[in-house]
């Protein structure tokens, strides 16, 4: 039961783990492609960096040599020098920021396009214990945290550290007197910066918390209103929700308190650093002993040695909660794919089922059987907590070539199983299922799929035109349209097999999304078709055409069908009646009847009287 | 029906719908639901008469455990449970019971319902069911068809009828002794 309790909400998991060296590397292996442009990022950067650092160096050359001295003379050309430097720092920075973007966008398409990939090859049980909710969670949220560390985080802390190093480099080479009284704020504002970061970061875990809370309790209220209203509990909601709102409101002023406190509170620190340099430099410049240039130089200078340390510890947070992510992403990622797109094993007999005693008595067609079941056993895999027991229990049976086989039984029996292992989309426990004396798996995956179209109960169209659902079948589209009543009725249309289907075939009736899927099924020209007929009961008109489409396509093609229509049990060449996963009669429907044993009984059951 | 206040007609009936639908809280507050202020001893009342009480003093945290997606996640059957003790620690006096226990096995269906019929007193209970066998204690069944009422009375008289009922009846004890075959 797929109700809103299952959605998941990630935000609060992401909490605070230290740094996995092995997780980093790991990503920064996304990088290695992107060789060229990481240089170019890089040089961007330390060149940009010089270029911010030679402005002030200038501006105190033009005060010492023009300005004090009264000397016209070389003012214009570092002035203009001045220019350059600022300009030169723009648009390195341009090419820094572009390249950086450049590479994040680009290994986030490569991560997606990954696990898009790596999600279509998971085995159907993945998808039958994994909540869609929280694979689109990993899909979105997590890739884009990913994003962020790489396009704002990565280079520009490496940016951060450059600037920083520069600068201090330049101060103590231009003064280191004057250096050192600027660094002595440094201990005071770490500090500073320290302890307000950890507020901040506590605070937006909290606030982060409080919002996966509040979108847990919206999802899941909206979810179960009819519950809410049933037991006339609108005021109860109401209230827990107006709870949730305000904690997560009252969080989000704290935080922003912090930061409020946070920027003013480092502005005063660069300040103190100003003062402190007015007053040791001042005194100094009227001793003579440092230049008026020069401090002048220094008080630009100080101003951008305090923006990086603030910065820093930004950069922290993206980090760790991009590297949350990109622990859930790789966990995909490393999961195994179903094991038919693993390597096929060699040896496996081109017709090992000949000469078997697989049919006796019927010599129609010369070679192996079509589909052969030899002893199959099968459990579904176990998930939820639940303990399954075998639902196929040693199943035999064969169908020859040009065949139609029905399957009917009780709910439960195993017949939509049977379907689903001849497609292999779960591996059974024991014994052999064969495809014209082929094991299924040793038939590669492709080819395996490439012979059998499967027509499901509840037929899944992707929103599109009609024409691109059947395409998606196969090239035969042309004759599939025809034989399966599509191009009846949809000629009626103005846009003809180019008309919108909608979301999941909304805009089509059940019926007709049949068709659709009848054709769909057909464009490939399958080898064998699988079909697990629909119980869903349409109007007598509608019955009549899906019959009518349903015989054209059976007739003369090997086909297995799990039968729920009168017509279509009696038309079958062979029927299989399953019983608790296991066959126990099969015949055609005068043998079977004639026998009086489970089918009799179902027979009655079923459709007499009709 | 419309011309009653529908807080009041919500109150007067108490629902468990096919689609068992519980909240991220404590079994408590799920029970009691229906309740301002859920009462401990109510709630456990009506998990014992839902057969839900055993399994609920087994988990950790008993009444107080949580359920859900940080919590304890309960089968199929289980939360049909829980659904039942909500509905009848709501006290509604018309309780609705849709297809409700489906995954419920039905020796416990049997259980639930005879808790159920024996304690109701005054009050109303209809249910829809696939499953025929609870329905011999009921005072009145309405056989369904294509949306129309094609048949009513007790289970003995549509017996007896040999109509639509009788023809349900008959495939599911069909279904039955099927299942039943080794």
């Amino acid at each position: 039961m797929s109700n809103g309790t299952e959605f998941y909400f990630y935000e609060d998991r992401v909490e605070a783990r230290g740094m996995d060296i092995r997780l980093l590397r790991r990503l920064l292996s996304y990088l290695v492609p992107h060789k060229g442009l990481i240089a170019l990022a890089l040089g961007g950067l330390l060149l940009g960096t010089a270029c911010q650092l030679a402005g002030p160096y200038i501006l105190k050359l033009v005060i010492d040599r023009n300005v004090t001295p009264r000397v016209l003379d070389g003012m214009a050309g570092r002035i203009l020098l001045y220019l350059a430097a600022l300009a030169g720092a723009m648009g390195f920075l341009y090419l820094q920021m572009f390249s950086v973007s450049l590479i994040g966008q680009r290994v986030i398409l490569h991560i997606r396009t990954e696990m898009f990939g790596r999600l279509q090859r998971l085995p159907v049980s993945f998808f039958d214990r994994t909540p869609t909710g929280r694979l689109m969670t990993r899909l979105t949220s997590d890739v884009e945290a990913l994003q962020e560390l790489i396009s704002s985080g990565l280079v520009s802390t490496v940016g951060d550290v450059a600037l920083l190093a520069g600068t201090a480099s330049v101060l103590l080479w231009m003064n280191a007197r004057l250096a050192l009284v600027v660094f002595a704020v440094l201990p005071a504002l770490v500090l500073f910066v320290e302890l307000l970061k950890k507020f901040i970061r506590e605070a937006n875990r909290e606030m982060r918390r409080k919002l996966a809370r509040l979108n847990a309790y919206l999802q899941e209220h909206v979810s179960g209103v009819a519950v809410v209203k049933a037991f006339v509990q609108e005021e109860k909601s109401v209230r827990g929700f107006d709870a949730r709102n305000e904690e997560y409101c009252a969080e989000s002023i704290r935080l922003t308190n912090f930061y409020s406190v946070y920027f003013p509170g480092a502005e005063l620190f660069a300040s103190v650093a100003v003062a402190l340099l007015l007053w040791q430099g001042g005194i100094r410049v009227i001793a003579g002993a440092v230049t008026f240039g020069t401090l002048v130089a220094f008080l630009e200078y100080a101003q951008k040695f305090f923006n990086p340390i603030k910065d820093i510890s930004d950069k922290y947070n993206i980090l760790q909660s991009a590297l949350a992510s990109s622990e859930r992403i790789f966990h995909i990622l490393d999961m195994e794919v179903s094991p038919e797109y693993g390597p096929v094993p060699s040896g496996g007999g081109e017709h090992a089922g000949t000469g078997e005693p697989w049919s006796a008595g019927d010599a129609r067609r010369a070679g192996p059987p079509a589909i052969e079941f030899r002893d199959v056993w099968f459990s579904y895999p176990k998930g939820g907590g639940e303990e399954r027991g075998m639902v196929l229990r040693g199943v035999s049976f064969a169908l020859l070539e040009g065949e139609t086989g029905a399957i009917v039984g009780a709910t439960g029996a195993g017949k939509t199983t049977i379907l689903n292992l001849l497609c292999r989309f779960y591996e059974i426990s024991r014994g052999e299922i064969r495809l014209f004396g082929r094991d299924v798996r040793e038939i590669p995956r492709g080819e395996l799929r490439g012979m059998i179209s499967l027509v499901l109960q509840d037929p899944f169209l992707f929103s599109g035109t009609i024409r691109e659902n059947v395409e998606a079948g196969g090239a035969a589209i042309d004759r599939a349209v025809e034989v399966a009543g599509v191009a009846r009725f949809s000629a009626a249309w103005d846009g003809g097999l180019i008309t919108q289907v909608g979301e999941r075939g909304g805009r089509l009736s059940v019926g007709q999304r049949q068709l659709v899927s009848f054709a769909r099924a057909l464009a490939r020209d399958p080898k064998i078709l699988i079909l697990d007929e629909a119980t869903s009961s349409v109007d007598p008109v509608t019955e009549h055409e899906l019959q009518s489409a349903l015989a054209k396509i059976l007739s003369g093609r090997t086909s297995l069908v799990v039968a729920h229509r009168l017509s279509t049990i009696l038309s079958a060449d062979r029927i299989i009646v399953m019983h608790r996963g296991k066959v126990r009669e099969t015949g055609t429907h005068q043998e079977l009847l004639a026998a009086r044993g489970i089918y009799h009984r179902l027979f009655t059951l079923q459709f007499a009287g009709r | 029906m419309s011309a009653i206040p529908l807080d009041e007609v919500r109150r007067a009936v108490s629902l468990v719908s096919q689609d068992p639908f519980l909240f991220s809280d404590t079994i408590l507050a799920n029970i009691g639901f229906g309740r301002d202020v859920p009462d401990e001893e109510e709630a456990r009342r009506a998990a014992s008469m839902a057969r839900f009480l055993a399994e609920i003093e087994e988990m950790p945290g008993g009444m107080h455990a949580v359920i859900g997606e940080r919590g304890i996640s309960l089968s199929g059957g289980q939360k049909q449970r829980a659904t039942i003790a909500r509905a009848l620690c709501a006290g509604g006096e018309l309780l609705l019971l849709d297809d409700a226990l489906s995954a419920v096995d039905s020796e416990t269906e049997q259980e639930i319902f005879r808790e159920i019929l024996s304690v109701r007193g005054g009050r109303t209970v209809l249910f829809s069911t696939h499953r025929m066998a609870s329905l011999s204690r009921c005072d009145r069944i309405l056989v369904l068809e294509g949306g129309r009422i094609v048949e009513e009375g007790t289970h003995d008289v549509l017996l007896s009828r040999a109509g639509a009922y009788f023809d349900l009846y008959s495939r599911q004890m069909l279904v039955r002794e099927l299942e039943a075959a080794p």
